[in-house]
């Protein structure tokens, strides 16, 4: 790598980090840890520095790297990682509220990867579901039936109904 | 689910996450691992190398007949994929990338072409192995080659094309260089590849979905190159293939064989992968047209191959002048580059061994792009 790709890395590194760290949290639900996957993906971008650049879209393909990573310890770390019991009655105390959020994150959590990957992609990163499914690479159809899954499991999580209810 | 409920969960993901508090880029830590990176694979490769060497010894002791280079297995001359497209018949094989005489160089080959770099060893975190798809009829109903270098254990390989197609894949394990590789391949169509799916040694289910982008005409990783996932563990070899200067501005190229393939990189910075040859006979030439920054092309470069017993080369250009070049090797392979001025083009190419006899003689050179 030379000074002039050094350059033009750093400056894409510097204006994705907080969207990519976001990425990460939001399909891990620990912040650490997704700033570990946004280190990985862009130490692998930066490997890989020429052909991200020619990317039709560098972006997406740091995306993918990141969802990669992220999938790779879910199968990795699993059986230790498995998501907290859900509570089973509503959150009705509203000094729990502040808590509503990580139970969001619990719910996410509890989704095997790749549903967790096309709820987030889709609401949090307001993708279409042809991006979703070019980033994924899968059809549109497995990403409306895996978010169609990841819905009807996040229904009945009570994270969801206390959102309703806010 | 109802649009409200979308909606709610939209509107919390982004309380949730949006709000999440960043730390600043650690640039420099990125920079760091990405120098770790290659550290670690150098010495992956010092231990590959030292492992293959071992090997080699090994087998000439015990066979001092027999050729440490020759890809050997269950099927035959290395071959461990086939079948027929467009009316031709396609192999995938097993062989050595490497000149006669010099360290052996273990790759998968098309048609005993175009070749990609085998490579000992696994990434952590991956399921099957080292996929890799060559994509030389990008959009064509025939699009491409791919092949699963795969791990111990791993079975029942199914590869689920695009068109719907389900390919259940026969793995082979073939020993090239001394190694053993177990592999298994495929051709595939333009709807490219959808998953690849296998059980482990334990029989759990695994899954590898390859990038769309391996499979998108359009896309800029369709470069003609070899894209290796999962198993890119870094450069083989790297070495100066040549340097000089043209109206007193000096030029340096050198040549990495790696999960890129054949990349050539000139000091001054054009670069370009191809897909790595087969030993040539002759000569094999890659122009690269070098220009600054208005885009005018002031110098061509025509790195290549050579055959093994070429001691030197001389080179006469359309200005009435001549080069004289000596090659140099770089992972087993014999590579010379030659540097020409705009303006000027190459007439004559002709190869020496070491008792000044003609090798071959070149006339006709590649169009520069």
């Amino acid at each position: 790598m030379n000074g002039k790709d050094r350059e033009q890395f750093r400056e894409f590194m510097v204006s994705r980090w907080p969207e990519l760290v976001r990425l990460g949290y939001a399909l891990t639900g620990d912040r650490w840890l997704a700033e570990d996957l946004a280190q990985t993906a862009l130490a692998s971008a930066c490997t890989a520095w020429w052909r991200v650049r020619r990317a039709d879209d560098p972006d997406a393909y740091v995306r993918r790297i990141l969802i990669n990573a992220s999938n790779r310890r879910f199968r990795r770390r699993r059986p230790a990682e498995e998501a907290r019991p859900l509570p089973e009655a509503p959150l009705a105390d509203p000094a729990v509220l502040a808590g509503q959020r990580s139970d969001l994150m619990a719910a996410l959590r509890g989704l095997p990867p790749r549903q967790r990957a096309v709820i987030v992609l889709r609401y949090w990163g307001d993708l279409s579901d042809a991006q979703v499914a070019a980033l994924l690479g899968c059809s549109e159809g497995t990403v409306r039936s895996q978010a169609w899954r990841a819905l009807a499991k996040l229904r009945v999580s009570a994270a969801l109904v206390d959102g309703e209810s806010r | 689910m109802k649009l409200p409920e979308e909606a709610a969960l939209r509107r919390r993901l982004h309380e949730e996450v949006d709000l999440a508090e960043i730390s600043p880029a650690p640039v420099e830590a990125v920079f760091r691992r990405r120098r770790a990176a290659w550290a670690r694979r150098l010495a992956l490769i010092s231990c590959g190398v030292a492992v293959i060497a071992a090997a080699v010894g090994v087998l000439a002791v015990r066979a001092p007949g027999r050729t440490p280079h020759a890809p050997t297995g269950p099927a035959g001359g290395g071959v461990f994929a086939s079948g027929t497209a467009n009316g031709r018949v396609w192999r995938l094989a097993a062989a050595d990338l490497a000149d006669a005489g010099y360290r052996c160089l273990p790759g998968v080959v098309v048609n005993g072409q175009n070749g990609d770099l085998l490579q000992r060893g696994f990434l952590p975190g991956l399921v099957l192995g080292g996929a890799a798809f060559w994509a030389p009829y990008p959009g064509r109903p025939a699009a491409g080659f791919a092949f699963v270098h795969l791990r111990p254990g791993v079975s029942r390989v199914t590869a689920h094309l695009g068109d719907g197609t389900r390919l259940l894949l026969r793995p082979v394990t073939l020993t090239v260089c001394g190694q053993r590789f177990r592999l298994a391949g495929f051709r595939y169509p333009r709807q490219g590849v959808t998953q690849i799916t296998a059980r482990s040694a334990q029989g759990r289910p695994l899954g590898y979905t390859p990038l769309a982008d391996y499979f998108n005409p359009a896309s800029p990783l369709q470069d003609g190159t070899w894209m290796n996932d999962q198993g890119a563990v870094g450069n083989v070899a790297s070495g100066q293939i040549g340097s000089g200067s043209i109206g007193g501005a000096p030029w340096g190229m050198q040549v990495t064989l790696g999960p890129n393939g054949e990349c050539f990189y000139s000091q001054a910075g054009a670069s370009l992968c191809t897909t790595v040859g087969v030993p040539s006979k002759g000569a094999s030439l890659t122009p690269i047209p070098f220009g600054v920054s208005g885009g005018a092309v002031i110098w061509i470069w025509y790195p290549g191959t050579v055959d093994a017993r070429t001691t030197h080369l001389l080179a006469h250009l359309s200005n009435g002048t001549t080069r004289r070049m000596a090659p140099a090797v770089v992972g087993g392979r014999k590579y010379f580059v030659l540097a020409v001025a705009k303006g000027a083009r190459p007439t004559r190419l002709t190869l020496y061994d070491t008792h000044r006899h003609v090798l071959a003689d070149i006339t006709s050179f590649p169009r520069v792009k």
